[in-house]
C-alpha cells in the first residue's frame, strides 16, 4: 500500500512537498505522522479548502508557505496509501 | 391676478408635456422604470440563459448570460485566439487547417444548439465559417471547438449551420455559387448561367457528435442565403431561402433585385436518404478537410477526404420544390409547430408565411406555375397561410416564444415587430438601437422556445456607447417579452459582429457535466509528464523536446542548458493541479508562435526556435499564487556545434563558486 502510496504522491504530490523534513513550497513529509492524527491528514487530502479557511494550525501554516495546498483529486482509497506512504518515510509500523 | 398668471403656466406646462410623451424624442425615453431590476443579476447570482452568439468577422463565438449581458468566455472557432493558444499551439494548429492549407481567421455567422425531439439539450453547438466554408462542433461540456469539417463545392458558408430536429444533419448551403471542385473553373465569370452551381451539404452527425459529409444536393446556381429544417409534421423537410434567382455576376445590388418573387426551396431530406440507398449518388472527386480535436491527447488531428456523394435536383425528382417568395427572402424560419415557415423577404413590405400542408397537397396535386432549371416551382397561392401586412421595411429573422407569436426583426425601420402567426395581425412593435439584424428567443428557432426574453443585435452601433474612435463595439439589446407589450431593459457590447445567436437554460449546460480539470490519469498526450519524476529534456538532431510540468509555483525542470542555434525546441507543459480554475500559462522570450495556456491535468505544446545565442527566460503568463512572480526559469542558448552538456534541473544547479 506504501508503494501504491507512493506512486500516487510522485503525480500529485511531490511537486511540493519532499520526503524529507525540507520545506519546497509545502512542509517536507518526515514527521509527519507523530505531529498529525490519521484522520487529520485524511482530511487536509480529500478536502484541503475549509481546513485551509478554518483550522488554525493550517492557517498559520499557510503564513508560513503563502501557497493554499490545492484540492489535487485524490479519492480517499488514494488519500490512504499516501499516509501509508508517509508512515513508511517516518518508519512507523 | 398672480394666481391666474400661475395658472397660466401650470397649463402650459401640463399641455407641453403631454406633448412630448406623445412621441419619444430619444432612445431613453423607451425605457421605462423597472427595466434595471429586470436585467440585474446581484454580484454572486447566476444568469438564467447561457447565450451563445457569433463572433461575425472575428470567427469566434461569445458567451453571455440573460438578461445580465455578461460576457463570460469568447470561445475561439475560426480563429486563432491569442488568450488560449488555439490556433498556436502545437495540439490545435491542425484545427484551422483547410485544402487551402491553414487558415487562421474567419468569418463566423450562425450558431445552432443540438436539438433532441426538436428541443434544445445542452450537449453540443455548431457554428459556420461564411468565407472559406465549414462546420465546427463545440462540446457545450468543455466549451472547446472539437470538430471542424470543410465543405466542397461551397463559397460563402452562410445558410448553415442549421439542424435537424433530432440532430441527424447539419446542413450548409452556398451563398456564392461557383463551378464544381472537379470541373474547369478556369471559366468566364459572365458563364454564370452555364458553369456556376450551388451546392447544399447534408453532414450527418454521429451519436458523439462527430461530423460526416454524408451528400450534397447539386442545384441550379443562385445565392443560398438562410435555413431551417422543418419540425413535427414537417420533420424530413428542410428550407432554404435563395436569392439572385436572376443568375447575375455582376452589380447584384440592382441585377439581383430585379425579379418579384425569388423562392424558398423546399428540401425533402428523406427522399434525398431513399435515393441513396439506391444507389443515385455519384462519387465526386473533391478535396476537404476533416479536423477532429481528442480529449484524450488533448490534440488535435487533420485529414484530408477526397470523395463526395453528389445527388442532382435535375435529375433526381421529388426532393426539390421552389416556393415563390417574394423579394430576395433572407430569413426562412419555421415556427414550433412545424406548419408555419416565415420568409422574410429583405426588399419587401410584407412578410409571407407559408403553409406546410398546404405545401404538402400542392405537391400531391402538382399546382406548379413551371420550373426553374428542373425543379418545379409551385404556385404562390396554393403554398401561402396569408402575408402579415405592413410590418415595417427591410424584414431579416423571425423567432418564436412558443405562444403563438411571430418576432422579426425590421433593419431598415430599426425595429422588431411582433405579430400573431394564424392571425397575421401585427400586435406590438419596438425601436431597436440601431438597424437590427438576428434576433434571438432562448430556444426561439425550436419546438420548445422558452419566451422571456428577446435579445436584439444591431449592426450599427453609432452613439449607443462611449465613444471608441473609428471603431466601435457591436451593440445588442434584451427586450423582456413575458408580457403583451415588449420592454427594453438592457444594452450590452458585444464582439466582432454577430448575427446569429441561440440561448438555453442556464441549468440545462450548467448540469451537462461540465468538465471542471483534466484528469492526469486519464492524459493520454504523447509528451505527458506524470509527475515531475518524469520531467526531460531529449534531443534528437536538432530538436530537443523539453518535458516540463508546472505547479504552484515553479516548472519543472527550470534551468536547461546545452540548447544550440539551429535547434527546435518543442516545450510539452504539463499542469500537475488538479482543482478547478488553476491554469498555469507559459511564455518565453521572442517566441515566434505565441504562447501557452493550459488548464489543470492538461499538456500544450509550444515551439521555440531560438534566434540568438545567450539566456531566455521563461514565466507563467497566468497569476497562480502568492508565488507566482517567482515561477520563472532559464535556458541557455549556446552557438551551433557549442560542446556546452545536455542539462535540466530543478533546485539542483546551485550557485558557482566565485574566485
Amino acid at each position: 500500500m506504501a508503494t501504491e502510496g507512493q506512486k500516487v504522491a510522485e503525480v500529485k504530490c511531490t511537486s511540493c512537498h519532499k520526503p524529507t523534513e525540507e520545506k519546497l513550497v509545502g512542509p517536507g513529509w518526515k514527521g509527519i505522522s507523530s505531529r498529525k492524527k490519521p484522520q487529520w491528514i485524511m482530511n487536509f487530502i480529500t478536502n484541503p479548502d475549509p481546513m485551509i479557511d478554518k483550522d488554525p494550525e493550517v492557517q498559520s501554516q499557510l503564513e508560513i508557505c503563502l501557497v493554499r495546498m490545492p484540492n489535487q483529486g485524490l479519492n480517499d482509497k488514494e488519500a490512504r496509501s499516501v499516509l501509508e506512504y508517509m508512515r513508511k518515510i517516518d518508519g512507523v509500523k | 391676478m398672480k394666481n391666474k398668471f400661475v395658472k397660466a403656466i401650470f397649463a402650459i406646462v401640463l399641455v407641453s408635456a403631454l406633448f412630448a410623451s406623445c412621441k419619444p424624442k430619444n432612445s431613453e425615453d423607451a425605457v421605462s422604470g423597472d427595466a434595471a431590476k429586470k436585467a440585474y443579476v446581484a454580484p454572486g447570482k447566476y444568469d438564467e440563459f447561457y447565450n451563445f452568439v457569433s463572433g461575425g468577422f472575428s470567427g469566434q463565438v461569445s458567451v453571455y448570460g440573460l438578461p445580465s449581458g455578461r460576457l463570460f468566455r469568447v470561445i475561439p472557432v475560426f480563429s486563432v485566439d491569442p488568450e488560449s493558444g488555439y490556433g498556436f499551439n502545437e495540439e490545435t494548429k491542425p484545427m484551422l487547417n483547410t485544402s487551402h492549407g491553414f487558415v487562421p481567421w474567419d468569418d463566423q455567422h450562425h450558431t445552432e444548439l443540438s436539438q433532441t425531439n426538436g428541443e434544445v439539450d445542452g450537449r453540443w453547438l455548431f457554428a459556420n465559417a461564411n468565407n472559406t466554408p465549414r462546420i465546427a462542433r463545440l462540446d457545450l461540456k468543455t466549451f472547446k471547438t472539437t470538430e471542424i469539417i470543410e465543405l466542397p463545392n461551397s463559397a460563402g458558408n452562410h445558410s448553415s449551420p442549421f439542424i435537424t430536429e433530432n440532430t441527424e444533419y447539419v446542413v450548409a448551403g452556398t451563398r456564392f455559387s461557383v463551378p464544381p471542385d472537379n470541373a474547369n473553373g478556369d471559366v468566364p465569370i459572365n458563364t454564370y448561367k452555364q458553369n456556376f452551381k450551388g451546392h447544399i451539404s447534408f453532414v450527418k452527425v454521429g451519436k458523439e457528435g462527430q461530423m460526416d459529409l454524408a451528400f450534397q444536393i447539386q442545384c441550379p446556381g443562385v445565392n443560398f442565403d438562410l435555413s431551417h429544417a422543418g419540425k413535427g409534421k414537417s420533420n424530413g423537410w428542410f428550407f432554404f431561402s435563395c436569392y439572385n434567382t436572376e443568375q447575375a455576376n455582376t452589380l447584384l445590388e440592382v441585377n439581383a433585385s430585379q425579379k418579384d418573387k425569388d423562392f424558398i426551396m423546399a428540401v425533402n431530406w428523406k427522399k434525398a436518404e431513399e435515393y441513396i440507398k439506391a444507389s443515385k449518388g455519384k462519387h465526386t472527386p473533391t478535396k476537404y478537410a476533416h479536423n477532429t480535436y481528442d480529449e484524450k491527447t488533448h490534440s488535435a488531428k487533420s485529414e484530408i477526404k477526397t470523395d463526395v456523394l453528389i445527388l442532382d435536383s435535375k435529375e433526381l425528382k421529388d426532393i426539390c420544390y421552389m416556393i415563390p417568395c417574394p423579394k430576395s427572402p433572407h430569413g426562412c424560419d419555421v415556427d414550433p409547430t412545424g406548419e408555419y415557415i416565415v420568409g422574410s423577404g429583405k426588399l419587401a413590405a410584407l412578410i409571407p408565411v407559408f403553409s406546410f400542408d398546404k405545401l404538402m397537397s400542392a405537391i400531391k396535386n402538382k399546382q406548379f406555375e413551371g420550373d426553374y432549371d428542373g425543379i418545379p416551382v409551385l404556385k404562390y397561392e396554393s403554398v401561402l397561410h396569408g402575408e402579415v401586412k405592413k410590418p415595417g421595411l427591410g424584414p431579416l429573422h423571425t423567432e418564436f416564444d412558443g405562444k403563438g407569436n411571430a418576432y422579426t426583426t425590421m433593419f431598415v425601420s430599426s425595429e422588431v415587430v411582433k405579430w400573431d402567426i394564424k392571425s397575421l395581425k401585427v400586435l406590438d412593435r419596438v425601436p431597436t438601437y440601431y438597424s437590427v439584424g438576428h434576433l434571438c428567443i432562448p430556444g426561439g428557432d425550436s419546438k420548445k422556445p422558452f419566451g422571456k426574453y428577446l435579445i436584439a443585435y444591431n449592426k450599427i452601433t453609432k452613439d449607443r456607447y462611449l465613444p471608441t474612435g473609428p471603431e466601435l463595439c457591436q451593440s445588442a439589446q434584451i427586450y423582456d417579452i413575458s408580457g403583451d407589450k415588449m420592454q427594453l431593459i438592457l444594452d450590452f457590447p458585444t464582439i466582432g459582429e454577430p448575427h446569429y445567436a441561440q440561448a438555453a437554460p442556464a441549468d440545462l449546460i450548467r448540469n451537462n457535466g461540465q468538465l471542471k480539470f483534466y484528469k492526469l490519469q486519464d492524459n493520454l498526450h504523447p509528451f505527458a509528464s506524470k509527475g515531475e519524476k518524469e520531467t526531460k529534456v531529449v534531443r534528437n538532431g536538432n530538436r530537443v523536446d523539453v518535458s516540463m510540468t508546472c505547479i504552484r509555483s515553479h516548472f519543472s525542470p527550470d534551468n536547461i542548458e546545452g540548447i544550440k542555434m539551429g535547434d527546435e525546441v518543442y516545450f510539452h507543459i504539463t499542469n500537475l493541479e488538479q482543482d478547478w480554475d488553476v491554469p498555469h500559462g507559459f511564455a518565453i522570450k521572442a517566441a515566434g508562435t505565441a504562447e501557452l495556456l493550459i488548464m489543470p491535468g492538461e499538456t500544450a505544446t509550444l515551439k521555440w526556435t531560438p534566434d540568438r545565442v545567450g539566456i531566455a527566460p521563461f514565466y507563467c503568463t497566468d497569476f497562480c499564487s502568492a508565488l507566482h512572480q517567482e515561477m520563472q526559469g532559464y535556458i541557455r542558448v549556446s552557438p551551433a556545434g557549442s560542446n556546452v552538456p545536455l542539462t535540466f534541473s530543478l533546485g539542483t544547479n546551485l550557485p558557482a563558486k566565485t574566485k
